[in-house]
């Protein structure tokens, strides 16, 4: 396992633009976008704030009345059981993250992601794999091998089922979920995810295959994924980290030195 | 027939979550048959198809009238409801022939997502004529009537009240009303308001069916009611349940949702305390469809 140290704001974070912007508009979309980032960013809470309280021109009349009546005390024990839920569900979504990967290290990622407007842009699939491509970007800057942990994960999580939402204990259990449609795995689509300028491998069988380098032995000879990603964990060497996806929702991977 | 069997009626029903189907104290088939003769109806949400519907019949229903309970519709969603699971769903509708569909207003997601915990609306006059907007649309779209759920509040932004909120949402939208008295309790609890005041200013006379369920206020922070399903019934919540009973006269149906957290005396417990309260009442349940309704494939 390893432990980064707590995380400096980076090119990640939450743009406050977009909550000014949201504050100057006058429209049901904005002052509904607003409650929401709300309820997720500490720093659209803050930015928020700080117009109410700097009044006169920094918030639309009608959005600054619909806010008047936030109680700001209650929306902070609400948000942090909010972070709590995203956590909780992310790490179910794919708990062999949470087995390589501290919390330590993570934790922050899930605050930073739910802070950032990278949680409001559905790059992603699913809002797990949406994550690990906040944190791929979060991290890369200081830990190239984290940085792949989280593509790796991502890219298995992109190919799984669906999971189906279902809430956990401090949530409103009326408003469960049900699986989107799913990814047509039969027809290719765009990756958000950089392939390193390596064309996978042809893969037979397979649906679809996705591919990235790593300097990195990051999946073991029997296709397990990483249990830890502690310098020394991994053996080192250039290698070309292949995901591939079968029918039902079989996804397997390797590592194919270059 | 026994003479205990002979003095049950049947005044309540179900609310389950198919995704728990074998998670429960009991699976789904093995309480529907333990409860069996004391059931009016059962309510089910999050069934993915038509193929899972047709399980759930066999299996549970078997014979009992079903409420179906859409998961993220949202009429409430800054676009609209999602129209393209709504007639996804409509196919899991015709297998249960449901009675009627029913969500809880508010915000299900983010982006194409599904946020892994609910909004309720902002309570503003705007938000309550988009969301009569969106019912208009389901019951144009539709053929099942859409019942509204007043949701789950742990905390209310808005200069509406709650009760004003959904009388201008039936008012405009002319629909029936599920009410939560769970949910009614969250927003009292979060909005710092006597709960039965917050439970008469709804507009009950267009109250169809009830849900009652179990949860807890948060002991860190006494304003935060967690609805949970899995914990017992709350005292207050029983008291809104019996003066909701007395003050809806349109009622047809009560629901006692529960979940997967619950043990089986808990729920055997509250199921027998509802049944009670209920069999005090004069009130009988009549979960039917309305009259006229299409039939499924029907023109
Ligand atoms: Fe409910």
């Amino acid at each position: 396992m390893i432990a980064l140290p707590t995380l400096a704001p980076d090119a990640c974070a939450v743009g406050p633009g977009t909550t000014r912007a949201l504050l100057l508009r006058d429209d049901r979309e904005a002052r509904t976008e607003l409650l929401l980032r709300l309820l997720y960013s500490k720093t659209s809470a803050d930015v928020v704030a700080d117009a109410l309280a700097a009044g006169e021109g920094r918030v639309c009349p009608e959005t600054a009345a619909v806010l008047a009546t936030v109680d700001f005390h209650a929306l902070t024990v609400e948000r942090a059981a909010r972070l709590r839920n995203l956590n909780r569900h992310l790490q179910r979504t794919c708990p062999p993250l949470w087995q390589c990967l501290d919390k330590k290290t993570l934790t922050p990622l899930v605050e930073g992601y739910a802070d950032s407007d990278a949680f409001w842009r559905s790059t992603g699939r699913t809002l797990f794999e949406n994550f690990c491509l906040y944190a791929h970007g979060a991290v890369r800057g200081r830990s190239a091998l984290l940085a792949d942990v989280f593509q790796l994960f991502g890219l298995v999580s992109r190919f799984s089922a669906p999971e189906l939402i279902a809430p956990p204990e401090d949530v409103c259990a009326c408003t469960t979920g049900i699986p989107g449609e799913g990814m047509d795995l039969t027809k290719s689509a765009f990756s958000p995810w950089d392939d390193g300028g390596l064309l996978p491998p042809v893969v037979p069988g397979a649906l679809q295959v996705e591919s990235f380098r790593s300097a990195w032995r990051l999946v073991d000879e029997r296709g397990r994924l990483p249990r830890s990603a502690e310098p020394g964990a991994l053996e080192p060497g250039d290698h070309q980290i292949v995901v591939a996806a079968f029918p039902g929702h079989r996804v397997t991977a390797a590592a194919l030195p270059l | 027939m026994t003479p205990a069997k002979a003095q049950t009626v049947a005044r309540l029903g179900f609310g389950l979550d198919w995704q728990y189907r074998d998670r429960y104290p009991q699976s789904m088939a093995e309480l529907r048959t333990k409860y069996d003769g004391r059931l009016s109806h059962l309510s089910v949400v999050s069934l993915p198809s038509a193929g899972d519907a047709r399980v759930f019949m066999d299996e549970c229903a078997r014979g009992l009238p079903v409420v179906h309970h859409l998961p993220g519709v949202a009429p409430a969603a800054p676009g609209g409801p999602n129209l393209e699971l709504y007639t996804r769903l409509e196919a899991v509708s015709d297998v249960l022939d449901a009675v009627w569909t029913c969500e809880d207003i508010g915000l299900w997601s983010i982006g194409p997502y599904p946020l892994p915990y609910f909004t309720p609306p902002l309570f503003e006059p705007e938000l309550a004529d988009h969301v009569v907007e969106g019912i208009r649309t389901l019951h144009r779209l539709g053929r099942y009537p859409f019942v509204p759920e007043i949701p789950s509040c742990t905390l209310a932004v808005g200069r509406m009240s709650l009760g004003d909120f959904f009388h201008r949402v039936t008012d405009g939208a002319d629909c029936d009303l599920l009410l939560d008295v769970a949910h009614v309790f969250s927003y009292a609890v979060a909005a710092r308001r006597p709960f039965a005041q917050v439970l008469r200013s709804l507009p009950l006379e267009r109250v169809v069916e009830i849900h009652v369920a179990g949860g807890y206020i948060d002991p860190t922070f006494d304003n935060r009611y967690l609805d949970t399903h899995s914990h017992s019934v709350a005292p207050a919540v029983i008291d809104l349940l019996q003066e909701a009973v007395a003050a809806s006269p349109r009622l047809r149906a009560v629901t006692y949702e529960i979940g997967v957290g619950l043990d089986a005396g808990n729920l055997d417990e509250d199921f027998g305390r509802i049944e009670e309260l209920l069999g005090q009442t004069d009130w009988t349940p009549a979960v039917v469809g309305p009259s006229g309704l299409a039939p499924a494939g029907a023109a």
